[in-house]
This record gives C-alpha cells, structure tokens and sequence, in this order.
C-alpha cells in the first residue's frame, strides 16, 4: 500500500506530469467557468489534444480538467447564480445569497476547502477500500438504484423552504419533463411532436442554463438596477468563525458523497442534493439555510467532490463510470489502450496510482490558485449589472449550442428561461425541478428494470435488504424531525431573526437582497 | 388589495391552473402510451401519467389556494405597488418594459443566426441592449460588443474548436 502511494506520488510529481496537471486545473477552472461547458464536455472536447502524451500523463491532465471544471462551475453559480453542471445547482441557494450579502469571497473560499478536504478524505478512502466497496457495488442492482433516487426524492422536502407543496409541484414537473423522448422500455417516442431533436429528451444542462442564468437575468431587469456590491476586502475574506461553523458540514458532506459516488450512476448531483438535505436537518442552523448559511455551500461542494473522486471506483474496478464525466474518461482509458477492471491495480499500479496521486497534488494546485483568487473572483460583483447581463445571456447561449453542437438547446435555453423568469416571479423553486428533471430519467429507468427483474412485480424493491433499507433511511429523512418534534411535544428550532418561515430557500429573504 | 396586486395574483393563478391543465394532458397522455407492457411489466405510459395526475392534483390544490388567497402572499409585494424606483430613477412600469424589450431582442438575436452568425447576432445583441436598454454610449457599447464577440470567438471558436454557425458575413 505504501509502496504504491509513493509509487503514486514518484509517477505523478514527475516535471510534464506535475505541469500537465496544473495545465489541466486551470483550463478545466476556464471551461467550468462558462455556463453549460461542464465537466465532461470539457474533458471530452479535449481528449484529442492529450493523444501524443503519455497515458498516465494524458490521464492526469483530463482529472485535472474534470476537478477544475467542478470549481469553476461552483464561481459562476456563487458570483451570477449561474451554475455550470447538476452538482451545482445546490450552490446556488445558499452561495449566490451569500454573494448578494457582499459574501461572495467566503462562499467561493469554503467551497475551495471543503473541495479539498473532501478530495483528501475520498483520496485515502478510493485508496483503502476501492475494491470491496467496488464489489459492494455489484450488489446495487435496479432495486437498489430506485431505492437511492426514493432517497433523493426525499430531500425535496429540504429545497421547498416553508412551501413544500410548492417544492413538490416543482419536482414533478422535473419528473415530468423527464419522460419527454424516447422511453427506456421499449423505445416509444413521448411528448416528441415528431421532432428529432426531442427524441432524446430534453437536455437538462440547457434547461439549467435557462432556468438559473437567463430567468435571474430577467428577473434582475424587472427587480430594477441597485448599487454595485462594495463589500470591504475583510469581507471577502474567509474568516475562522466561517471555517469552524463548516468543519461539521465538510465532514458529513464528504461522507455522502464518497458513499454515493460509488455507486454507479448515482453521482456527484444526488450527493449534492442529499448533503444538503442532511445538513440542513442536522445543522443547529437549518433554518438559516436559503438565506446565505455558509454550510449550505461546504456541504454540498465537499460532497460532489468527494462523489467525483469516487465515480473513479466502479470505473477503474468495474469498468463502469460512476458518472458522466468518468463514462467520457472511460472512452480516453480505451483510446490509450487501457482495460479497466478489478485487475488494473495490479497490473498497471503506475498509472492506477499515480491518477490517484494526481487527484491529491491537483486539488493542492486548485486550493493554492483558488483560496487567494476567491477575493479576487468577489471583485466581478462591483460591475454594475447593466455591463454584466448582456454578456451573461451572450455566453449562456454559446455555453448551451456548445454542449452538443445543436442548435436544439439554445431554444431549451430561451423557453426555460422565461420558465425561470416566471418561477422567480412566483417564488416556485427552481432546484426541485432540477432535482426531478435529473433523478426522474434515472428513476424511471430503474423502475422498468425493477418491473422486468420482478416481472411485472416492483415490490421486490422491498424484499432486497439494502433496497429496503434505503427506502427506511428516505422515510426517516421525511418523517423522522416531524415525529422527533411530536415525541418533543412540539418543540422546535427557533426562526432567526429576520428569517422568514413562508419562504421557500431560493427565494430572496428581502426583495432588496435580490437586486444588484 | 391594488391593481398590481390583483394583476400579480392573476397571474398566479394563471400559472397554477397551466399547471393543472399540462399534469392532466400529460396523464392521459401516459394512458395513451400505455400504462403496462403485455407481459405486465411498468409501460411507457406509467411514468408521464403518475407524474401527470400528480401534478395535475397539486395544480389544483395550489389554484384553489391562491384563489381562496391561503397562498400567493409572496408576489405582489412593495414593487409591484409602483414605489420601486432603482438607482436609474427607472419606475416598475420601465423596468417591466425594458424586460420585454430584452425578451424579444433575444428572440430576434436567435432567429437571426442563421442570416448573420452566432458572433454577429448576439453581438448586435449586447450593441443594442447596452445602447437603447442601458442608455451606454454608442462606443463604449461597440467596445463591449466587440470584445465579448471577439472573447466568445477566441474561447469558443480557437480554443475548444466549436463550430458556431455562421452568417452572410462568414462569421
């Protein structure tokens, strides 16, 4: 084992390798910054260019790229409200409030180190245990994978603010929007008015894009210009108080996300979504989340990194990626000649550990580059948003026809931003309904699969151990703080000040908050 | 209650009840495509009409809601009573005007894509927001216009080989 870690760190500090490295968080930081190029259109737009390196150093660029472009998404969903994947989304309640509060600096600095201390955690965990929780992982069959989406469900109860009717409204219409396209039974086209491009459904990235950049942009225009954000520079500095309430939410965020990132398909959005429900459960906190908590933005940050260092396990162990972006690095390994399986580790220890090492020195690399840029990247908030919005809705469009080369999504864009604008205007919650529009293809397609293992019979859900244990932890996570407050005699967190109850959590606390 | 609160609450109920009328074209829909295989199994159907009737119920619930005003007490707030003023000195009324402005200026931005080019339509779009919208100078809004298309195009174009669409102008 030690052996192989140094092995790891020899491959990986090699001069090209540790350049490769810094070269890949930094572009994948640039392509994470702009809306819709996230992750795995970044890593695989650039797979060409690393086919004359090396493997292992070709490999070690495209991780960079994959954990860089997760930072730069997070900067954009803090600064504009923009976020550039899925995992992101969870960001923005409580990031983009912070940044309206003149605590963009914070938001992006607790995300820079609770991606770091998740990296690390996931680190010494993907090395310890990646083949029995690879082998865990086979017992996940569709059973199991429907019983975790039951789970993710339930933490829409945690995004719905006071107005859960609202907030379940939104996830079904998610849901609903899901089936849109080619079903994954039989194939029969829905809801496609006989449009090819509707065949394969409706592109969530392009809906994100809509729904976040494009429905805050109109919705600014309407709320009206307000004074640039001049925040005083001790301000946008992280301070200890800011670390020591996120230390409890950094660990429990890691946690989840690496436990849920081994899990094939699960991924870095579910983990998302989940350590934010939890946290906002357990944190002493909970009701100031949606307002600016800081904990709404380590949680979750931590977890969807912890949950892509983890996709790593089914893909080296299995051959199976863990998510998006490591189904596209899974075609890279195949490029360069690679078999991933549970015979990597042994046969190519070089190249398995040295990936390994890269994920360490890379996340070192983001923290150094992002931890005094944090500030810095706050500045953008003092452009006053009559420049910045032309030029948002500019590169949201780009961002959205770039994803696939189709001009399909530019028009997604556009539909859902008005959808966002009306949302917004509404206070309906957007992330439920991204929550739905991701979780409910999965569902679906685990559902079909659960019904043709049971032919025709989906109670077998309740008959697997680990699937009915999972379905017991989502009834726990909905009705569990409702019966501890009964068993309490009613007893209940007390509001903060200022806080309001009707609220749901991405809503503005004062419309005042909510303008530039 | 006043005209821009009623007007506001309208239009939530406007929404709600879309709502309602879409979850219930969505289940029978689902009906349509099939609730079960022959051999029993979950069918195409079985997903879009749960979640149809689903939505089509919470639509309903919210409907009744806001028109009995148990809900809906979220919009129509301060600005929409005509006292937002923002630092332009630009009323409710402008700001709403100019929103529409921005909507349909991006609609002609998107269908002119295919005449003039990705660059050059949504540069003319940044040109004429920052110009008639933001009330910039002519050369200030040409610097940024140029700028962002010259940005997009370097980042877009150069560095990640996307091939945008382009216009008569061949770019």
């Amino acid at each position: 084992m030690v052996d192989n870690i140094l092995l790891g760190f020899q491959t990986a500090l090699s001069p090209e390798n540790l350049l490769l490295c810094f070269i890949g968080v930094f572009v994948g930081t640039v392509i994470g910054l702009l809306p819709g190029l996230g992750s795995s259109t970044g890593v695989a737009v650039l797979i060409p260019l690393t086919l004359a390196f090396e493997p292992v150093s070709a490999l070690i660029m495209l991780a960079g790229i994959y954990y860089g472009a997760q930072y730069g998404g997070t900067i954009t969903s803090v600064l504009i409200s923009t976020p550039g994947e899925a995992a992101s989304v969870v960001t923005t309640l409580d990031g983009y409030q912070m940044a309206r509060q003149g605590r963009a600096g914070p938001a992006l600095a607790i995300a820079a180190i609770g991606s770091f201390v998740a990296a690390i955690i996931s680190l010494v965990l993907l090395g310890l245990v990646a083949p029995p929780m690879a082998h865990f992982a086979l017992h996940f069959g569709p059973p199991e994978n429907m019983a975790v989406m039951v789970l993710g469900f339930a933490t829409i109860i945690s995004f719905s603010g006071e107005s859960k009717l609202k907030g379940l409204t939104m996830a079904v219409l998610g849901v609903l929007i899901a089936t849109v396209g080619v079903d994954p039974a039989g194939g029969t086209a829905r809801f496609t008015f006989d449009s090819v491009s509707m065949l394969s459904g409706i592109p969530y990235v392009q809906v994100m894009i809509g729904l976040f950049a494009v429905g805050e942009v109109m919705y600014q225009i309407r709320e009206g210009a307000a004074a640039p954000i001049h925040a005083r520079f001790k301000d946008m500095v992280i301070s200890r108080a800011d670390i020591s309430r996120s230390k409890g939410a950094i660990l429990r965020g890691s946690g989840l996300g690496f436990l849920l990132g081994c899990l094939p398909g699960a991924g870095s959005t579910l983990a998302s979504f989940l350590a934010y429900g939890v946290e906002k459960r357990v944190s002493k906190r909970g009701h100031e989340f949606g307002s600016g908590a800081i904990e709404g933005v380590a949680a979750p940050e931590s977890a969807n990194n912890a949950a892509a260092n983890a996709n790593f396990i089914p893909t080296l162990t299995l051959g199976i990626p863990g998510g998006a972006t490591t189904a596209v690095l899974l075609g890279a390994f195949t490029i360069y000649g690679i078999q991933p399986g549970p015979l990597l580790f042994n046969q190519q220890p070089a190249l398995v550990w040295g990936l390994l090492a890269s994920f360490f020195i890379g996340n070192v690399l983001l923290l150094i580059m992002n931890l005094p840029m944090a500030p810095v990247f706050a500045q953008m908030l003092r452009i006053p948003y009559g420049y910045m919005y032309p030029l948002i809705l500019f590169t949201s469009f780009v961002g959205a026809y770039a994803i696939d080369n189709n001009f399909f999504g530019v028009w997604i864009v556009f539909v859902f931003g008005l959808v966002g604008y009306v949302m917004k205007r509404f206070d309906l919650p957007m992330a439920p309904l991204v929550l739905g529009l991701v979780i409910g293809a999965l569902f679906e397609k685990a559902l079909v699969q659960t019904s043709a293992m049971g032919d025709g019979n989906v109670g077998i859900v309740f008959t697997r151990p680990i699937s009915l244990t999972v379905l017991l932890l989502a009834a726990l996570f909905v009705f569990g703080p409702t019966l501890v407050k009964r068993l309490r005699g009613g007893g209940g967190g007390q509001p903060a000040p200022g806080a309001s109850p009707e609220k749901p959590v991405d809503a503005p606390t004062d419309p005042e908050e909510s303008r530039v | 209650m006043t005209a821009a609160v009623r007007t506001a609450r309208a239009g939530e109920v406007a929404v709600f009840a879309g709502l309602t009328l879409l979850g219930a074209g969505a289940f029978f829909g689902g009906l349509h495509y099939g609730l079960f295989t022959d051999d029993g199994r979950i069918g195409p159907g079985m997903m879009p009409a749960v979640a149809g009737a689903l939505l089509c119920v919470l639509g309903a619930v919210l409907t009744f809601r806001c028109l009995a005003g148990a809900d809906g007490g979220n919009v129509g707030t301060s600005r929409d009573e005509g006292d937002g003023v923002d630092i332009f000195g630009r009323t409710q009324a402008e700001r709403i005007r100019h929103l529409w402005i921005v909507f349909c200026l991006l609609l002609l931005a998107i269908l002119a894509v295919a005449v003039l080019g990705f660059l050059v339509a949504f540069g003319a779009f940044v040109l004429v927001v920052s110009v008639y919208v933001e009330r910039r100078g002519a050369v200030t809004s040409l610097a940024i216009a140029v700028g962002a298309c010259v940005v997009i195009y370097l980042v877009f174009e150069m560095f990640l080989r996307v091939p945008l669409p382009t216009g008569v102008l061949g770019v």
